[in-house]
């Protein structure tokens, strides 16, 4: 993965992870915030745990980029809520950062993989 | 659901999010609070503990303030409701500016009402400042013009031509002092003959005034004197009109009343002096060969001087005062009392038109007032109606200052838009002013919209405006917010201190246009008045026209008087000629002359004192043409010739000053003193008294003379020219082109001057007053409208504001006459009110104008009755309109409505 430069690298596992778990959780099917911070959560088994003053500034911020959108749905005898699902530009990224992701996973391995053999 | 809100909202207050987005993110939150709770609940947990526990996935400190603020919902800028804190002053401005343009599109109704009425009040006053400004406040167009100075005699204004060279002789305070004198000149050296109205000057007055010629030379003091004074200065528009602006004019010879002058210069256009009607000027020759220097007794020449720099006008004055008295010492038979003042050119040039234009452009500032009265009162009315909107601003943190500074804003873009309008209006109104006035307002042709007008306007508009809006604004945002919410909420009576703000404008509305109306009443009256003055002549069917025959083809006293013998026998014998005479001084047109007369047997009251009166030389049948009644004796006929025995004819007034309580015909007259080598004439009929001066001056004692028996002297000084009556059957101006015909074939270089109707004469004499009156009565009138609007207006908001009172009171049973009529009395005491200021205010009106009116006491009783009843009246009906709808009040709908 020659066309990767470690800078970039760099950023993507310090701030891009987030993102890439958001867009990976909607990529399925759309969600609202609290199922994805359970989602993450419970996924995690505890490891990963979004607050909320982290987890909706996240979802503006990646609305805003629109990578994903949200609407407000509602549904007979239940409250509305606001639903977020990915837009095409969002699975572009997606693909992207989980090609970065995997390839920062290989060379991890690699190295540890090295020292280990 | 749980209340999270107050837990959520002011984590997001120090973000800049639009209202909505912040809603929308509150309900968000709160969501996940709640599912987070529930969970919480569903889990065992208390549901206090579970309150707690929820909100600790909010972290130490706001950061869900530090994350979301580098997005861009974040940055959105500050709605424009004025309830975020005051920030940077022009961005306020510039919110403000928009807030108000919306909130005043939002209501068309009351923009274009108080737009229209600040237009009428705004425009108005553009259009007489512009007046006033070019009439009365823009400097002469001379150099340094505070140091010009006219010197007046006592009596006549005017200064003899020896007394003049001994005080331009010793006089040290001025840099120049120059004499001139009007007269007519016919030019006669190309084409038709032209009448045009010229001076005779002395070559110092040019110094004085410090303006060189546009080409050519200004005149040399030996010009002054008899055989070198045959130079002329053209005026520009003379030399435009009558030689089409020929370069080659210096040197041209041009024959002016029979005789040559040469052209040495043309005066550029600027130069009116003394009047834009004077087109030429020659030196006056001071010492004649013929005649010597001309006397000392006959005041004649107007006199201006520039004072020297450094000198006051006291230091000229009392240097002034010494030589008068050094000359009446010297020559006490012509001199006695005498007395000299010094006025500054520009007084003497508007002083006689400044009072009647300060009277009107009061008049349209009390129409502003009035408009503004109105205006306040739409806002005060508006603002109690928006009450609930500014407390919640104020309760969202909006300061006073920042609320006020809104409301005042509206109250300024109200006036803008109004001060625009006006302008328009102004522009169109001013065409329509100049075209109203009389001829004789001096420099009124300047009149225009510039720089200096439009900086009045906009000041006027800024103070108007500020003054008007600050009522309202700091009265809407006095109360405490909450108070002001719950009185919304009630929608109930409008604020005691808002009512009392606006029976108050209304007062005042009242007593200024009633003091307006009783201004204009009176200088109706006065105008009524006036027109109804005996000018002791008939007017109508009369033409009248000037011949002047020139002094070299008629040098001498008989031939002068065989050519308007001539030229009167010539009209005599038209169609349509009833009976034809001839006047040196014509009635109503101003002209006059007047010496010392000796009646037989008067006793002076003192023996420095002499009688006095105006002298007239007529011919043909003057009477009958004017249609000059004669009350006692005879008239003159065509026998009264050079040959038989001298008569004259005396007014009723001369009768009845000098020969009270006898028979003037039969006794005897004569020109100057008793020694003087006049000789006696036999008084052979007394006529009514004619106004010469105009219907407003007082009657001066005359007498005539056939024309056939006044000395050649005479004649040919001060008479030469002859003012001739046709008296026709039909319009009189369908006989111009024959009586030009007769003219000309008695002397064709002889032009008609001023051809013109009598009645046009007598119509003319009376413009200046029928000017201002017409002014002022349009104002008033416009005011008294304005005025029956605002009452009106206010009346009917109060009604609207008592629905839910007068309904009580019907439900309880009271007469619906009854509440009308309560409301009413209740109404109008601020009417009462202004008409009682306005009475009093009215009279100090009344006294100011003292000296505009005509026969019309300053409190005329039926002006100062028949006004506030009018204006009452008017009122009451204003008042009524409104208050009748208390009438269509169903008082079940009327409580519902609370």
């Amino acid at each position: 993965m020659s066309d990767i430069n470690v800078r970039a690298l760099d950023r993507e596992l310090k701030r891009g992870s987030a993102e890439l778990l958001i867009l990976s959780l909607l990529d399925a099917r759309p969600r609202h915030g609290y199922d994805l911070s359970k989602l993450i959560e419970t996924r995690s088994r505890g490891q990963l745990k979004f607050h909320l003053d982290s987890l909706y500034p996240l979802l503006y911020r990646l609305e805003e980029r629109g990578w994903i959108k949200g609407a407000w749905v509602e549904k007979p005898d239940e409250r509305r809520r606001r639903f977020y699902k990915v837009t095409p530009e969002g699975r572009r990224v997606l693909a992207q950062q989980r090609k970065t992701w995997e390839a920062f996973v290989e060379a991890v391995r690699r190295v540890t993989g090295d020292e280990h053999a | 659901m749980h209340d999270w809100e107050p837990h959520v909202r002011p984590r997001l207050s120090s973000l800049r999010l639009s209202p909505t987005r912040e809603h929308e993110i509150v309900e968000e939150l709160s969501l996940h609070l709640d599912d987070r709770w529930r969970e919480l609940v569903a889990g065992g947990t208390p549901e206090d503990d579970a309150v707690r526990l929820a909100l600790a996935e909010f972290q130490e400190g706001n950061l869900l303030a530090t994350y979301m603020a580098p997005l861009q919902q974040a940055q959105t800028p500050a709605p424009i409701t004025p309830g975020a804190p005051a920030g940077h002053l022009l961005r306020d401005l510039w919110q403000n500016l928009r807030y108000a343009t919306r909130s005043l599109r939002k209501q068309p109704a009351f923009t274009a009402a108080a737009v229209l009425t600040l237009a009428l009040g705004i425009g108005a006053n553009t259009a007489m400042f512009s007046i006033v400004n070019a009439v009365l406040l823009q400097p002469l167009p001379y150099a340094d013009p505070s140091r010009l100075f006219v010197v007046h005699g006592q009596l006549t204004m005017r200064l003899s031509a020896e007394n003049f060279l001994d005080l331009q002789r010793e006089a040290r305070s001025f840099d120049a002092l120059g004499a001139y004198a009007g007269t007519g000149f016919t030019l006669t050296d190309r084409g038709e003959p032209e009448f045009v109205m010229g001076e005779m000057i002395s070559a110092e007055l040019l110094k004085a005034l410090d303006v060189p010629p546009l080409v050519g030379r200004p005149f040399r003091p030996d010009e002054n004197e008899g055989g070198r004074d045959q130079v002329m200065l053209l005026s520009h528009g003379l030399w435009q009109r009558r030689y089409g602006g020929d370069p080659g004019i210096l040197g041209r010879t041009i024959t002016a009343n029979g005789k040559p002058y040469t052209v040495i210069g043309v005066m550029p256009a600027a130069f009116e002096f003394p009047q834009k009607r004077f087109e030429l000027w020659v030196p006056f020759a001071f010492r004649n060969n013929a005649q010597g220097l001309v006397n000392r007794g006959t005041h004649f020449l107007q006199v201006a001087g520039r004072v020297r720099r450094g000198t006051s006008v006291e230091q000229a004055q009392a240097e002034v005062d010494a030589i008068g008295r050094r000359l009446a010492q010297a020559y006490p038979d012509v001199n006695a009392n005498m007395t000299m003042r010094l006025t500054s050119l520009l007084d003497e040039t508007v002083g006689n038109v400044r009072a009647a234009l300060l009277l009107v452009l009061s008049a349209v500032g009390f129409v502003l007032l009035i408009a503004c009265a109105n205006v306040t009162n739409l806002l005060l009315a508006r603002a109690s109606t928006r009450q609930r909107e500014i407390a919640v601003r104020t309760t969202l943190g909006a300061s006073r200052a920042r609320v006020v500074g809104q409301l005042l804003t509206e109250t300024l873009v109200l006036y803008i838009a109004g001060a625009c309008a006006g302008l328009g209006l102004a522009a169109w109104g001013l065409d329509a002013l100049i075209a109203l006035s009389p001829g004789d307002i001096p420099r009124l042709d300047r009149t225009k919209l510039d720089p200096t007008t439009l900086s009045f306007t906009l000041g006027l508009t800024l103070v108007a405006g500020i003054v008007s809006g600050l009522i309202p604004a700091l009265q809407s945002t006095f109360r405490v917010p909450a108070d002001q919410l719950k009185a919304a909420a009630r929608s109930a009576t409008a604020g005691r201190a808002s009512r009392r703000a606006r029976a108050t404008l209304v007062a005042a509305e009242v007593a200024l246009s009633l003091m307006l109306m009783v201004g204009a009443a009176l200088a109706a009256h006065s105008l009524l008045q006036l027109q109804r003055v005996d000018t002791g002549l008939d007017a109508e069917g009369v033409l009248t026209f000037n011949v002047v025959p020139p002094e070299t083809a008629y040098p001498n006293g008989d031939s002068v008087r065989r050519f308007h013998r001539e030229v009167i026998e010539r009209l005599s014998v038209q169609p349509g000629a009833i009976a034809v005479g001839a006047t040196s001084h014509l009635p109503l047109s101003g002209q006059n002359v007047e010496s010392r007369i000796t009646p037989e047997g008067w006793q002076p009251p003192s023996p420095n004192e002499g009688a006095g009166a105006g002298l007239r030389g007529v011919a043909g049948h003057f009477f009958d043409a004017l249609g000059v009644r004669v009350i006692a004796g005879r008239a003159f006929t065509d026998a009264d010739m050079a040959t038989s025995p001298l008569v004259a004819m005396v007014n009723e007034e001369f009768a009845r000053r000098y020969w009270p309580g006898q028979n003037a015909v039969g006794k005897r007259l004569k020109q100057g003193d008793i020694g003087s080598e006049d000789p006696w004439k036999v008084v052979v009929g007394v006529y009514a008294d004619l106004k010469h001066l105009g219907p407003q001056a007082d009657t001066r004692p005359e007498v005539m003379f056939p024309y056939e028996q006044t000395h050649g002297f005479w004649v040919t000084r001060f008479m030469r020219g002859l003012s001739v009556v046709m008296r026709t059957t039909g319009d009189p101006m369908n006989l111009m082109p024959a009586a030009r015909a007769a003219v000309r074939a008695v002397d064709p270089s002889v032009p008609l001057v001023e051809p013109q109707r009598m009645t046009t004469l007598a119509s003319d004499s009376v413009a200046q007053p029928r000017f201002r009156s017409t002014l002022l009565v349009s104002f008033a009138c416009l005011a008294m409208v304005l005025a029956v609007v605002g009452i009106y207006g206010v009346v009917g908001f109060n009604v609207g504001q008592r629905l839910h009172e007068i309904s009580v009171r019907i439900a309880l049973g009271a007469q619906r006459s009854s509440v009308v009529r309560l409301i009413v009395r209740q109404e109008s005491v601020p009417v009462v009110i202004g008409v009682a200021v306005g009475v009093a205010g009215a009279i100090a009106v009344g006294r100011a104008m003292r000296a505009l009116l005509f026969h019309v006491a300053p409190a005329d009783p039926v002006t100062f009755i028949a006004m506030p009843v009018l204006l009452g009246a008017v009122a009451l009906v204003a008042c009524l309109i409104p208050a009748r709808r208390a009438l269509d009040v169903d008082p079940v709908n009327g409580l519902r409505a609370e």
